[in-house]
């Protein structure tokens, strides 16, 4: 396969997988979103004042079966390889080691899980200690599990996915919060048009239910915005690829492009809040199907949208990936031109068969 | 003018500028430094080491900088004590400095808050530190907060009540590669990328994707600085690194029998790639050329690799296919050799599976008996020091090699450095999680 700057080859997505705040897979998402009135699941309590759109309960060993694999991972590890392997099952792929050996993972992600209670054992111990420092390997060396470092290096998450769902071609981790989500997509569309790949696996995973992250953006003056859990994940490929294995295509990917940088400061709140708003809309006339979303104020080239985070939370990495999984599902069933936009843009078509 | 391409017909990738800093200093000094054998591990000062395995780290301790701005004078007063991603930030910014400037980018460099004009005409790939909490910021935000109960609901309170966090915004991935993006006006937003200790290797080839598609140039960095104390506990609960620490010099031992894990360590190093034409019309010194890059994920377990080699052999045999050379035509390898059991068996394994009977004639060193494991930098870093063996026709030492082990059979550069014509050579970086990423360099002269 030689790449080339002028080979500019047809995109598909073929594989979709969700877990969300409002379900388990493509079937529960639509009905999720075409119902009269759309309504987020959300838990105040548990992490007061901080509501958060908690996973919906599901069974993890369905997608990861070893306990052992289980165990050497956290919530956000679990979330994303649980979805990872929803898409591998959904684009037909999961199990044949040959297609495996030349899928690429990218994901995007931040750092995994710290753990609380040893954080929060740890600082009671060092409590008024001014030489505190002096304590501290003492305490991190008997608090700390041994494999919690495992749970929250970055490219753990595609690593667990090469491990569990034996993915193979390449791993790959893009990081930078929301960007990073639309970069992944970005990434592999483009090294597809350009022959330096065929089949790729690209997502992200977010658990809210952790309050390290509500610390860190909190003391960033983002805590606004609730965070949602959401694992998701596409398997995107050359439309030749695809024909080649009689794969069938959700969606065409006509373009897609992560904003320029001079939005992305994140010292200025407003501006990444702004950005971080995804909408999915139709560009063209209303399909009837969507008349029963929630309206969003802000969209004003679109006649009908969903606001994802209203709807989902806030996903960071993954609120990209979780728009354009739903945004390939409205595309499927309804057709036209489905655009996604926010701190990227994305337009997807429906295939002419 | 035909447009000058690869044997796959793609555009040639050229490396045009250099940066580099590790614990034996910048640029040409760090070059001299490892041919003379130095070592840059020595015990950390910077916190208690108490019951760590180990205790000894490459740490960058020259207080760096060409910048001059209060920023950095202050980074300069607490560049033992910073955050780690502030360090991080700085040698990134250093060694990018270094490397545009050699490669004639100039109009760049400018300090510039209102001249937007000046654009790097590629891309910026980044390997970067994750960006983490540090003990002094709980410790502080903890103390501002009230009542008996400890941990993150207080923590969160101290916040919501006002408290703030000097760094808070390193806590952001995002924040240390806009900041550079921003400082050279790379084109776009700034792709960040982490596999893990093959993260350097990983921004290079994302560069030389980039050019293949018909981007001008890339500006890649690689830059790390984890020696903080909680990372300290946790590659000492995973056993991952070097329990000798006395004498510190000797505590990395790339290969030999008696190696138990490898040294932590900080550094950076950034390279400006090229389509080979465009550096020529411009008129810009060829230093190298990225021949090839190759990537396989292993299956096998979260820090160890399969035990056939099949994922390092993968990489390997990927980056020799995407670079259209053979065994045969490597004539050196800069090992990713860390010093633990564990990769340093299977890296000389699947080097032997890879080149048979060849592997013999292929002289093989790791950096990092000197330098330290720069962990998301290492392929950045020994990206530059490849080149520059390729430029002085001479192989750094592999240094504490002095008890060979029966189960690795390769032609390692014992102690001292070695002469040798090296037209191209193949760089190996691994990392946790089944990250094995390779890269293939040469001097060029094939495409003049």
């Amino acid at each position: 396969m030689a790449d080339s700057p002028n080979n500019d080859r047809e995109v598909w997505i073929t594989g979709i997988g969700i877990v969300s705040s409002l379900g388990e897979g493509l079937d529960a998402h639509w009905q999720a979103l075409t119902a009269d009135n759309p309504k987020p699941v959300v838990d105040e309590k548990s992490f007061a004042p901080y509501p958060i759109h908690p996973l919906f309960e599901i069974d993890f060993s369905k997608q990861i079966p070893k306990r052992g694999d289980l165990r050497q991972m956290e919530d956000w590890q679990r979330i994303g390889t649980y979805a990872a392997g929803l898409a591998l099952d959904d684009a037909g792929i999961k199990g044949d080691e040959e297609l495996l050996a030349k899928c690429h993972i990218i994901a995007a992600a931040g750092n995994g899980e710290r753990d609380p209670e040893a954080d929060a054992t740890v600082l009671a111990a060092l409590k008024d200690d001014p030489n505190w420092r002096e304590k501290l390997n003492d305490l991190l060396l008997t608090n700390l599990r041994p494999t919690l470092y495992l749970a929250q290096q970055t490219q753990l998450l595609a690593g667990n996915i090469s491990i569990v769902h034996k993915v193979t071609g390449g791993s790959r981790t893009f990081k930078g919060e929301e960007i990073a989500g639309v970069q992944i997509v970005e990434n592999a569309v483009q090294r597809i048009q350009a022959g330096q790949g065929e089949l790729f696996l690209v997502g992200a995973a977010n658990n809210a239910a952790r309050p390290d992250l509500h610390l860190i953006r909190e003391l960033n003056g983002l805590a606004d915005r609730s965070l949602g859990s959401m694992g998701a994940f596409l398997v995107i490929e050359s439309a030749e690829h695809a024909k080649a294995r009689g794969a069938k295509p959700y969606a065409k990917i006509s373009s897609v492009a992560a904003a320029g940088q001079e939005v992305m400061s994140v010292r200025s709140v407003n501006d990444l809040e702004h950005k971080t708003d995804w909408t999915i809309g139709h560009v063209n006339a209303p399909p009837v199907f969507l008349s029963g979303l929630a309206k969003s104020e802000k969209t004003q080239d679109q006649l009908s949208a969903i606001n994802i985070a209203d709807l989902f939370g806030h996903g960071i990495e993954s609120q990209f990936p979780l728009g354009m999984t739903l945004a390939t599902l409205v595309c499927s069933k309804g057709g036209g031109q489905i655009q996604l936009s926010g701190l990227g843009r994305a337009m997807l078509e429906k295939v002419k068969s | 003018m035909t447009k000058t391409t690869d044997k796959q017909g793609r555009p040639v990738v050229a490396v045009t500028g250099m940066g580099l800093i590790t614990a034996l200093g910048k640029g040409q000094a760090n070059w001299t430094a490892l041919l003379e054998g130095k070592s840059g591990i020595k015990p950390i000062t910077r916190f208690p080491t108490d019951q760590l395995r180990s205790s000894v780290a490459a740490t960058v301790d020259e207080p760096l900088t060409r910048k001059q701005n209060r920023q950095y004078e202050q980074a300069r007063k607490e560049w033992g004590t910073a955050h780690c991603v502030q360090r991080t930030k700085i040698m990134g910014w250093e060694t990018a400095f270094a490397a545009l400037r050699m490669a004639g980018f100039d109009d760049v460099l400018v300090e510039r808050d209102n001249n937007k004009d000046d654009i790097f005409p590629g891309s910026l790939f980044i390997a970067a530190s994750p960006s983490e909490f540090e003990w002094p910021q709980f410790v502080d935000i903890s103390k501002a907060g009230s009542g008996e109960s400890m941990g993150y609901g207080r923590m969160l309170d101290a916040v919501r009540n006002g408290e703030k966090l000097d760094d808070a915004d390193l806590m952001l991935f995002a924040t240390v590669p806009n900041y550079l993006a921003k400082s050279f006006n790379t084109q776009g937003p700034p792709i960040s990328v982490c596999t893990a200790c093959a993260s350097g290797a990983t921004a290079i080839g994302l560069g030389v994707e980039a050019i293949r598609r018909g981007d001008k140039a890339a500006l890649c960095i690689g830059t790390d600085s984890t020696v903080h104390q909680e990372a300290m506990v946790r590659f000492s609960l995973l056993s991952a690194v070097s329990p000798h620490n006395d004498p510190p010099e000797a505590a990395s031992r790339p290969f030999d029998k008696t190696r138990a894990g490898f040294v932590i360590a900080e550094g950076a190093a950034a390279l400006v790639l090229e389509d080979y034409d465009a550096a020529k019309a411009r008129g810009a010194e060829i230093l190298g050329v990225v021949r090839g890059y190759g990537e396989r994920a292993d299956t096998f377990h979260r820090t160890r690799s399969m035990p056939d080699g099949s994922a390092m052999i993968g990489a390997m045999e990927n980056s020799l296919k995407d670079a259209g050379v053979t065994p045969d035509e490597i004539d050196h390898v800069n090992a990713h050799g860390t010093s633990t059991p564990e990769n340093d068996k299977m890296e000389a394994l699947s080097l032997n599976a890879v080149f048979g009977d060849h592997i013999m004639n292929v002289p093989v060193c790791s950096n990092k008996g000197q330098i330290g494991h720069t962990l998301l930098a290492a392929g950045t870093v020994e990206a530059v020091i490849s080149l520059l063996t390729i430029k002085h026709n001479i192989i750094p030492p592999n240094m504490n090699y002095h008890t060979p082990d029966p189960n690795i059979n390769l032609d390692i550069v014992a102690n001292e450095p070695r002469q040798k014509n090296v037209n191209i050579i193949l760089s190996n970086s691994f990392g946790f999680g089944g990250q094995n990423a390779c890269l293939v360099f040469s001097s060029g002269k094939e495409y003049e």
